[in-house]
């Protein structure tokens, strides 16, 4: 079968070719008149194994690459939360998602990081993330195409890139949280002062996700544009030095606090909101950023620039930043705030308090600029 | 030619490794503090799992019956069921504030120990998981002593101590093997300390590569801890060789010498008994108690059956793939194993799984051809097969070992093809193994986390995926239900693995070669 192969490549400059691969597979079976033959059977044995393994992988969920309909997003949202929202989102458009969660320690980063690698051959249409500083990052690496959704415009501009390249909707807070039970056993009071946890008494009852990773790193960047990287540095400095806990993800930092293991940590609307709704004892205060308001941190959608399916991810973004996901968002046990300009006299109920709460001025579209440097001083800091 | 596919599989990704480590791109090195950790963690698993091992090799050597010893392996088998990650979670559930050990605590007016972080339980943790592999390795090596040894021994010993006097050097020898094996695998395991949240090496490595996505930079962050495992890689290769010359990994049951002895079983039961139930009773019984009420299990299926499905799907096409190559490879080689050949096929065994993933991910995230397969199901697959391969390939190899190499000769002499030859001696030879090497595949491949949190694939995730990421979440009842699925399900392809040792054992003589049951021992010319 082979050699037939070989014998119909007749061009002059296919000749050298030929007869090296004839030469090749001779010595490979063995260069004995029954080549041909072994080879022949090895190869349909491979074959058979190959259609059979291709046939079981070909059988799983995702497996329809290839159809119109389909579109691949990566997503940074914690799964539970995000799944509903898809399945709606399949149900309104009609496109069949292929996603990729990302996990809850390495949070945006990592596929922030993959979209960039994959950019000789991206393979995601959608990015779908739980913070900005990522999706801001990948904007000015150039790796988001510029798209507006019709609905984007109701957005407020703080909350978009002003070129289009992406848009925030359903937004959480940046919160510390305290364990009440630990709290009354010493006759403690919250503090919303983020400085307060540099002091003795805090030290080793304090914990916080890795600020390289995640909402923590939109906090450090923050933190750093409103107060300058030496207050940054010298705030994650004396947080370690005291003997702070760092840990992987907001969620594990709300659970330690949840369980007792620390007193307080920085973490997330949504991890502490489903553990309170759970019943831990704990207490939520929105801290100030270099005393200027909490830091308010939207999800971000992003259209991949090279995406396989580039009509298909508009299409998806169009029913994704909408106010009905928002809404969902907001009845989610994550409750997070919608954004949109018409939502604003209307937020649902378990919503509307966190829209009263004082906002950090923070210019998100700029946070990529300062960020070698933080990103510097972060991995000085806490790489492990 | 017919180890071409096998080398493929293993050798390409392997290279890759080595040229991936030596080519540009930089990353700050990982603490040396995160090296020791790590080693101090491997070598108190090796530590606590080594006792557990000797007492187990010392008691099967006192069963008065082959079968009692095989009920002893099967209770081995058990704990093997369970994923180490699964049993980083019982631990976690054991030491909760409303767990057993803090209410214990609590009347003893002592704080409770703290998990989050703990090297101490890590190593405890792994050495729950992982000391049944090297107490079934001691128990097979005692029961391969020669009779005729213990015969000429017993002129001048009572029986159970000429017994215990031929078996103390294999058992010790055994020992260090089996030693050597859980350090090695506690070193590599990235599951248990990610769960635990301690930052050991393959925990860095994984977050290094997702904070940069940097391939090379990764792999070559591993080099410390690859150089620190060569060795013991080496050493433990060379007793494979030797389990495998005396047919201690072979799948026929039917080879224990030590049938019968005069002792009583005075072997400490009981120590044996609160050993295997610390270390699988009580971390199973509390997973399966937090994952209660019983509507928890339609729940966790409406929501994860995809994923059963995807486990299900990708281990199976592992498990097809990894035992043929591995059996080609040997028919290719007739078993010779050089050292360069042994430390390839071997060394995935005790290499951080992240490592071959990453090459992988360095080989197939670029361009077509390659890349066409780089988000497909394929990627993940070919990780599982490399991450199973040694396995398949040292199962292969034993069995192969015990072929008289004059029948291959006999088999050409007389005309038969190498397609011919391996048709009548080699698959008769190398089947039981190649369906053993599947089942153990599949079983492999159905609980890895290293290949899966790295080689993601769109709507691809699996089992053992969601409970490693759910773990970060909370450990929830969901998360004891999913574990207990799993390791329901292991332990199903355990039992298939039972009966199809026994299938095979038990349709086979040693006194006769392997093959001359199904196959005549001469041959005609194919036409």
């Amino acid at each position: 079968m082979i050699f037939s192969v070989l014998d119909e490549l007749r061009e002059e400059s296919f000749m050298p070719v030929r007869d090296s691969l004839r030469r090749v597979l001779c010595q490979l079976g063995g260069n004995s008149p029954k080549a041909g033959l072994r080879i022949r059977r090895l190869l349909l044995s491979l074959a058979a194994a190959a259609a059979a393994t291709g046939t079981l992988a070909g059988g799983f969920p995702g497996a329809d690459a290839q159809t119109p309909k389909a579109v691949t997003l990566y997503v940074s949202l914690d799964e539970p939360y995000a799944k509903p929202i898809l399945a709606d989102l399949e149900r309104r458009t009609g496109l069949k998602l292929r996603v990729i969660y990302d996990t809850e320690a390495n949070k945006s980063r990592g596929l922030a990081q993959k979209i960039l690698a994959e950019r000789r051959r991206p393979r995601a249409d959608v990015f779908w993330s739980s913070e900005v500083l990522q999706m801001v990052r990948l904007a000015e690496a150039g790796a988001l195409e510029v798209y507006r959704p019709p609905a984007a415009e109701d957005i407020p501009q703080a909350y978009r890139d002003p070129e289009g390249r992406w848009n925030g909707f359903g937004a959480r807070f940046r919160i510390l949280v305290f364990n009440t039970k630990q709290l009354a056993a010493r006759n403690e009071r919250p503090s919303g002062d983020l400085n307060e946890f540099l002091k003795p008494k805090w030290s080793r009852r304090f914990a916080l996700s890795n600020p390289l990773f995640g909402t923590a790193t939109t906090e450090a960047a923050a933190l750093s544009q409103l107060a300058g990287d030496p207050a940054m540095k010298s705030f994650y400095a004396g947080l370690l030095a005291n003997g702070a806990r760092v840990v992987d993800g907001n969620s594990v930092a709300a659970d330690l606090v949840a369980r007792g293991v620390v007193a307080a940590a920085l973490t997330d609307t949504d991890d502490a909101l489903i553990r309170i709704d759970r019943g831990a004892p704990l207490r939520v205060v929105y801290p100030s950023l270099a005393g200027r308001g909490s830091l308010l941190i939207p999800n971000t959608a992003g259209l991949v620039v090279g995406g396989p399916n580039p009509m298909g991810g508009r299409k998806l973004l169009d029913a994704l930043v909408t106010p009905e996901t928002e809404l969902l968002l907001a009845a989610l046990p994550s409750r997070q705030l919608p954004l949109h300009r018409s939502l604003k006299q209307r937020l649902p109920t378990p919503v509307a308090p966190l829209g009263r709460i004082p906002r950090a001025p923070v210019r998100l579209q700029e946070l990529a600029k300062g960020f070698p440097e933080v990103e510097r001083i972060l991995r000085e800091l806490f790489l492990r | 030619m017919w180890g071409v596919p096998g080398l493929l599989l293993v050798g390409l990704p392997m290279a890759w490794l080595v040229v991936a480590a030596c080519g540009p791109g930089q990353a700050e090195p990982v603490p040396l503090s995160v090296l020791a950790r790590t080693l101090r963690i491997a070598v108190g698993a090796a530590a606590l799992a080594a006792p557990g091992g000797w007492l187990w090799g010392h008691a099967s050597l006192k069963m008065r019956s082959r079968r009692s010893a095989q009920r002893m392996d099967d209770l081995l088998l058990w704990p093997l069921t369970v994923p180490p990650y699964v049993m980083a979670l019982a631990w976690i559930l054991l030491l909760e504030p409303d767990g057993p050990v803090a209410a214990v605590c609590r009347l003893l007016h002592v704080p409770a120990p703290e998990y989050y972080g703990c090297e101490v339980l890590a190593s405890v943790v792994l050495a729950s998981a992982y000391w049944p592999l090297g107490a079934l390795l001691i128990s097979r090596v005692v029961r391969s002593v020669g009779s005729d040894l213990i015969d000429s021994a017993a002129l001048e010993l009572p029986r159970t101590s000429a017994v215990a006097f031929v078996a103390r050097r294999p058992a010790s020898i055994a020992l260090a093997a089996s030693s050597v094996l859980v350090f090695a695998l506690a070193a590599a395991d990235f599951g248990v300390p990610n769960a635990l949240g301690v930052v050991a090496y393959p925990v860095a490595i994984v977050n290094r590569f997702q904070l940069d996505r940097d391939s090379a930079g990764s792999i070559r962050l591993a080099i410390p801890l690859v150089l620190s495992l060569l060795p013991l890689l080496w050493l433990f290769t060379q007793v494979l060789r030797r389990c495998g010359d005396a047919g201690i990994l072979s799948v026929d049951v039917t080879r224990e010498s030590i049938r019968r002895t005069e002792a009583r079983a005075r072997s400490p039961i009981a120590a044996l008994a609160i050993s295997w139930l610390m270390t699988f009773g009580a971390p199973s019984a509390m997973v399966l108690v937090r994952s209660m009420p019983l509507a928890t299990y339609p729940a966790v299926w409406a929501e994860s059956s995809d994923h059963f499905l995807n486990t299900l799907l990708f281990a199976s096409a592992a498990a097809l793939i990894t035992p043929i190559t591995a059996g080609l490879l040997v028919w290719a080689s007739r078993g010779a194993q050089s050292t360069t050949l042994s430390l390839l096929v071997t060394a995935p065994l005790v290499l951080p799984g992240s490592l071959p993933a990453l090459a992988l991910i360095d080989l197939l995230n670029r361009p077509d051809p390659l890349g066409a397969i780089y988000d497909t199901p394929m990627a993940l697959i070919w990780g599982y097969a490399i991450l199973c391969y040694p396995v398949c390939h040292h199962l292969c190899a034993a069995a192969w070992s015990r072929v008289d190499p004059v029948l291959v000769e006999e088999c050409r002499l007389q005309g038969g093809s190498e397609w011919t030859c391996l048709r009548v001696v080699g698959w008769p030879a190398l089947a039981p193994s190649l369906g053993v090497g599947a089942l153990l595949t599949f079983l492999l491949a159905a609980r890895d986390v290293d290949a899966a949190a790295l080689l993601r694939v769109p709507n691809g995730d699996t089992i053992a995926f969601r409970i490693h990421d759910y773990l970060h979440f909370a450990p929830g009842p969901n998360v004891s239900a999913l574990s207990v699925a799993l390791s329901v399900a292991s332990m199903g392809v355990i039992l298939a693995l039972r009966r199809a040792l026994e299938w095979f054992g038990g349709t086979r003589d040693d006194s006769v070669p392997v093959f001359s049951r199904s196959r005549p021992t001469s041959f005609e010319a194919p036409p």
